[in-house]
C-alpha cells in the first residue's frame, strides 16, 4: 500500500476514528485503525467491537492496499505533523508503515491485514434524511439527563413514535431527572417502528462529536443503526439495544392534574442560583425555594460557607410553601432552555417537578426535589 | 463617651459523678457500702462498666475484662447493672444542674458541662454555686460528684478529674498558665497512644513543652490535630457548651458466652445486632450513613471496619447486609469473642428523591415498621426473623 495524502484533508477523520478506540484493551484488533487505499481514496475504519466508524477521503493512490496500524500512536504522531503532503507506504518485509513528510520519516508497526473484518455497509433502502443540527440539539437536551451506569435500564436515549400521534418523542432519564423532546418527522416516524430504538449514552456522545449542521442520513436494518453524512463519506453504526426502558408514563401522569405553578425569569434565576451555589458545601449541594405570594426566596447555608439568601419576583400560584433542589442540577436544566421565562410545575414538595418554557414548546425536563433529613440529638444508649 | 469593656472570662464547670454505677448500687443496697463493687462484670466474658473506689484499690478499672477483675479482686461484688435506675438518677442530677444554668451539655449519663459565665450577679460567687451543686447532689441523691471549674471546657474536664472522689478543683485567672505548663501531655483530650509516641520521640512531656514550639511546627507535624493541641497547651479552648448534642453513633454489641468461629453463626449474631440498631434508629427518627463492624478476637485484639452508604439508613436489612459485607472482607484468623454493629454519620444529609421508588427498599421499610409495631405491643421476643436463631 502506498498513498499520498494531505494532512488537513484527513486529520478530522483520523481523530473521529481514533476517538472510538477503547482506551484500555488487550485486543490488538480493537486498538487498530484500518487504512485502505484504492482508486485515489483512503478509507479509514475503526471499531470498539460495537460501534463502527468508516470515513473515505481523497488521496493519491500509488499502490492499492490495506493495513492496520496502532490507532492512538498513529493519531498522536499525525496531529503533530505540520500541514501539507504526507506519504504513507507499507514495508511488508519489515511489517511497518512508513510515514514520510519532507525530511521527516517515521516507522510504525502494522497489523496483519488478515485480521481485518469487514465493516457493515450503509443500507440505502429506506434511509431518511435529517438535520444534523437538530439531532445534535436533541442529544444536548436529553444527554445530560441519562444515567451514567451501564448496568442501569436508564442508560439509553429512547427515540420512539407516539402512538396515534404524528410526533416522534425522544427521552432520557436517570433516577432523579427526566428530559423529553417531541418533534414531527414523518420519515423517521415510519423508520423507528412501533417500539422505537434505544441508543446507549456513550454512542450518543460519540455521535454528537461527529454531527455538524449538515444533513445526515439515518437507517436501521434490524440489527444496527446507521448514520451517514449526506455524501456517505463518513458513517457511524452501532447495534440496536433490546433492553426494557422504564415506564415513564407513571410520573408523567402526575402532570395531568392542576398543580402549583411558578413563572420565573430564566436568566435572573440562573444568576441567583450561581451566587447561592457558593454557599453549598461538599455535603449540602441544595438550595431551598420558599414561596411567599409573588416572591420566591432562595437560600442555602453551610457551616463553613455561611448563608446566602436572595428574593426573586415570580408569578406563583399554588399551595407548596417550600421545596429543595440540587442547585447545580437546576442551573444545568435552565441552561438548556432558551425561553426568557420558565415555568416550574410542582406536584408536591417531595414529588416530581416539570420545567417548561414557552419558546421551548417541544421540550421539558422533570426533576425530583431533595429531602433534608432532620437532625437528631444525643440520647443515652443502653449498656 | 464610650467605655471600652473587655469581655469577661468564661466560667465553665464540669461535673463528673464518682464511680457512678457502683455508687448507685451502694446507695440502694447499704450492705454494699465499703465493699468492692464491680458493675458489668457478672459473667466472666464481660467487661467492667464501673468499679467502686474500694474495688479500684485492688486495681480494678472500667473496660477491664471481668475475668481479670475477678482474678485481682476475688472478694469483689460483681453486679449486672441496672440502666433504668442509673438513668433515673442521672435525670435528677441534670435537673439540679439546670437550676443553675440553662446551658447544660450532657456528655454522658454521669457527666455534664455547665456554662456559668455571667451568672455571678444572679447566683453569687461561682465557687459557691459549684459547692452548692455538690451539696445538693449529695443531699438529694445521696451521691458524691467531682467538679472542675475553669475558663473553658478542656481545662474544666481536667480539673474535675484532679481530686477525685468528691473533689472540687478551680483553675482560673493566674493559675491557668502555671497549671497548663506542668500538665502532662497524656492528660490532654485527643492525645492518644499514637500521638504520645510522636511526642515522646521529640522529647515532649508537658503542655509547656508543646507551647515552646511554634504553631507552624505542630501544624506540619500533626496537621489539624497539631493546631488543636497547640492551643490547648496554651490553655485555650473556645468550644461552646452545647445544650443539644448530636448523636454520634447508635450501636449494639455482644460478648458471646463461647467464642465463635463460624461465619454463618457470626452473621446470625450480626442480624440480631442490626435489628437492635435499626429499631433504635427508627425509634429516634434518626438515619446514619456509616455502618461499622467491630470484631474482638479471643485474645482481645479488636478490628473495626466501616462503610459509608450513598444515603442515610435506618433499615435493618441495609445495616445487616452492609455489616455482612464488612465481615466477608475480614480474614478471620482467631475465634471471635465479641461482635458489634453501629451506625454513625448523622450529619444533616440531603437525600435526592427518586422518580421511581426503590421497591425492594420500600418493602424492607414496611417490614421494619410492622415488626416495630408488633414488638412495641407484644415485647421484643414476640417476633424474630426467619434467618435468626
Amino acid at each position: 500500500m502506498k498513498a499520498k495524502i494531505i494532512k488537513e484533508g484527513i486529520l478530522d477523520g483520523i481523530s473521529k476514528a481514533t476517538s472510538i478506540i477503547p482506551a484500555k484493551t488487550g485486543a490488538a484488533f480493537l486498538r487498530t485503525l484500518w487504512l485502505e487505499n484504492r482508486d485515489n481514496r483512503l478509507k479509514i475504519m475503526s471499531t470498539d467491537s460495537k460501534i463502527e466508524f468508516f470515513g473515505e477521503y481523497e488521496a493519491e493512490t500509488l499502490e492499492p492496499g490495506l493495513l492496520g496500524v496502532q490507532g492512538r500512536s498513529f493519531y498522536d504522531l499525525f496531529r503533530k505533523l505540520p500541514p501539507g503532503e504526507i506519504t504513507l507506504s507499507q514495508d511488508q518485509d519489515q511489517g511497518v508503515l512508513l510515514l514520510e513528510q519532507g525530511r521527516r520519516k517515521y516507522k510504525l508497526p502494522t497489523n496483519d491485514s488478515t485480521w481485518f473484518q469487514s465493516f457493515s455497509a450503509f443500507p440505502e433502502d429506506g434511509a431518511v434524511a435529517w438535520s444534523g443540527s437538530h439531532l445534535r440539539k436533541i442529544i444536548d437536551h436529553i444527554g445530560y439527563c441519562i444515567a451514567d451506569d451501564d448496568t442501569d435500564t436508564m442508560f439509553f436515549m429512547k427515540m420512539a413514535p407516539v402512538e396515534n400521534e404524528e410526533y416522534v418523542e425522544v427521552c432520557g432519564m436517570n433516577w432523579h431527572q427526566f428530559g423529553m423532546e417531541r418533534f414531527i418527522h414523518p420519515g423517521l416516524y415510519e423508520l423507528l417502528g412501533e417500539d422505537g430504538i434505544l441508543i446507549p449514552k456513550p454512542y450518543l456522545l460519540e455521535l454528537k462529536k461527529w454531527l455538524t449542521h449538515e444533513d445526515i442520513l439515518l437507517n436501521i436494518d434490524g440489527k444496527r443503526i446507521f448514520i451517514a453524512d449526506k455524501n456517505r463519506r463518513e458513517r457511524l453504526s452501532f447495534p440496536i439495544s433490546y433492553d426494557t426502558f422504564p415506564n415513564y408514563s407513571i410520573f408523567l401522569s402526575y402532570f395531568e392534574k392542576e398543580n402549583s405553578r411558578m413563572l420565573v425569569d430564566r436568566e435572573e434565576l440562573i444568576d441567583s442560583l450561581e451566587r447561592i451555589s457558593l454557599f453549598n458545601t461538599e455535603t449540602q449541594r441544595c438550595s431551598y425555594f420558599v414561596f411567599q405570594e409573588q416572591e420566591m426566596v432562595i437560600y442555602s447555608e453551610g457551616q463553613d460557607t455561611g448563608e446566602g439568601t436572595e428574593s426573586l419576583n415570580v408569578d406563583y400560584n399554588g399551595d407548596i410553601e417550600q421545596i429543595i433542589f440540587p442547585t447545580r442540577n437546576v442551573i444545568e436544566i435552565l441552561s438548556h432552555f432558551h425561553s426568557p421565562e420558565i415555568r416550574f410545575e410542582f406536584t408536591d414538595h417531595s414529588g416530581p417537578c416539570r420545567v417548561t418554557g414557552d419558546k421551548d414548546s417541544d421540550y421539558f425536563v422533570i426533576l425530583m426535589p431533595v429531602q433534608i433529613e432532620e437532625e437528631t440529638y444525643y440520647t443515652e444508649e443502653e449498656i | 463617651m464610650s467605655v471600652s469593656k473587655s469581655a469577661s472570662p468564661r466560667l465553665i464547670a464540669h461535673l463528673d459523678m464518682d464511680a457512678f454505677f457502683a455508687s448507685v448500687e451502694q446507695l440502694d443496697r447499704p450492705e454494699l457500702q465499703g465493699k468492692p463493687v464491680i458493675v458489668g462484670g457478672d459473667s466472666d466474658r464481660g467487661v467492667v462498666s464501673a468499679a467502686s473506689y474500694e474495688a479500684r484499690n485492688y486495681g480494678v478499672r472500667s473496660a477491664m475484662p471481668a475475668v481479670t477483675a475477678r482474678r485481682i479482686c476475688p472478694q469483689g461484688v460483681f453486679l449486672k447493672g441496672r440502666m433504668s435506675r442509673y438513668k433515673e438518677i442521672s435525670e435528677n442530677i441534670m435537673t439540679i444542674l439546670r437550676d443553675y444554668s440553662p446551658l447544660v451539655e450532657q456528655l454522658s449519663i454521669d457527666e455534664a458541662f455547665l456554662d456559668l459565665s455571667g451568672s455571678e450577679r444572679l447566683l453569687g460567687p461561682v465557687r459557691e454555686v459549684c459547692r452548692t451543686i455538690k451539696q445538693r447532689i449529695l443531699t438529694e441523691q445521696g451521691l458524691t460528684a467531682s467538679i472542675g471549674l475553669a475558663p473553658n471546657k478542656f481545662l474544666a474536664k481536667i480539673a474535675s478529674d484532679w481530686e477525685k472522689p468528691d473533689g472540687f478543683t478551680v483553675i482560673l485567672g493566674d493559675r491557668v498558665p502555671e497549671f497548663v505548663r506542668q500538665l502532662p501531655v497524656e492528660k490532654i483530650s485527643g492525645v492518644g497512644t499514637r500521638t504520645q509516641t510522636v511526642l515522646k520521640a521529640i522529647g515532649i512531656k508537658t503542655a509547656g513543652d508543646v507551647a515552646k514550639l511554634p504553631l507552624e511546627f505542630w501544624e506540619r507535624k500533626l496537621g489539624k490535630k497539631g493546631i488543636d493541641l497547640f492551643y490547648k497547651c496554651l490553655g485555650r479552648d473556645d468550644s461552646p457548651v452545647r445544650t443539644k448534642r448530636r448523636r454520634k453513633s447508635c450501636g449494639a454489641e455482644n460478648t458471646f458466652p463461647q467464642d465463635l468461629i463460624s461465619v454463618a453463626t457470626l452473621k446470625n449474631r450480626l442480624l440480631m445486632q442490626s435489628e437492635r440498631v435499626g429499631r433504635d434508629l427508627r425509634r429516634l427518627h434518626s438515619k446514619g450513613r456509616t455502618v461499622s463492624l467491630k470484631i474482638k478476637y479471643n485474645d482481645f485484639q479488636t478490628l473495626t471496619r466501616s462503610c459509608t452508604l450513598d444515603s442515610p439508613t435506618d433499615t435493618t436489612q441495609v445495616i445487616f447486609r452492609t455489616a455482612c459485607r464488612l465481615l466477608e472482607g475480614i480474614h478471620l484468623q482467631k475465634p471471635v469473642r465479641l461482635t458489634g454493629v453501629s451506625v454513625s454519620n448523622f450529619e444533616k444529609q440531603p437525600v435526592q428523591l427518586r422518580l421511581f421508588p426503590d421497591q425492594e427498599h420500600l418493602k424492607q421499610e414496611k417490614l421494619d415498621r410492622i415488626m416495630d409495631v408488633i414488638r412495641d405491643r407484644f415485647g421484643e421476643k414476640s417476633l424474630r426473623r426467619g434467618d435468626s436463631e
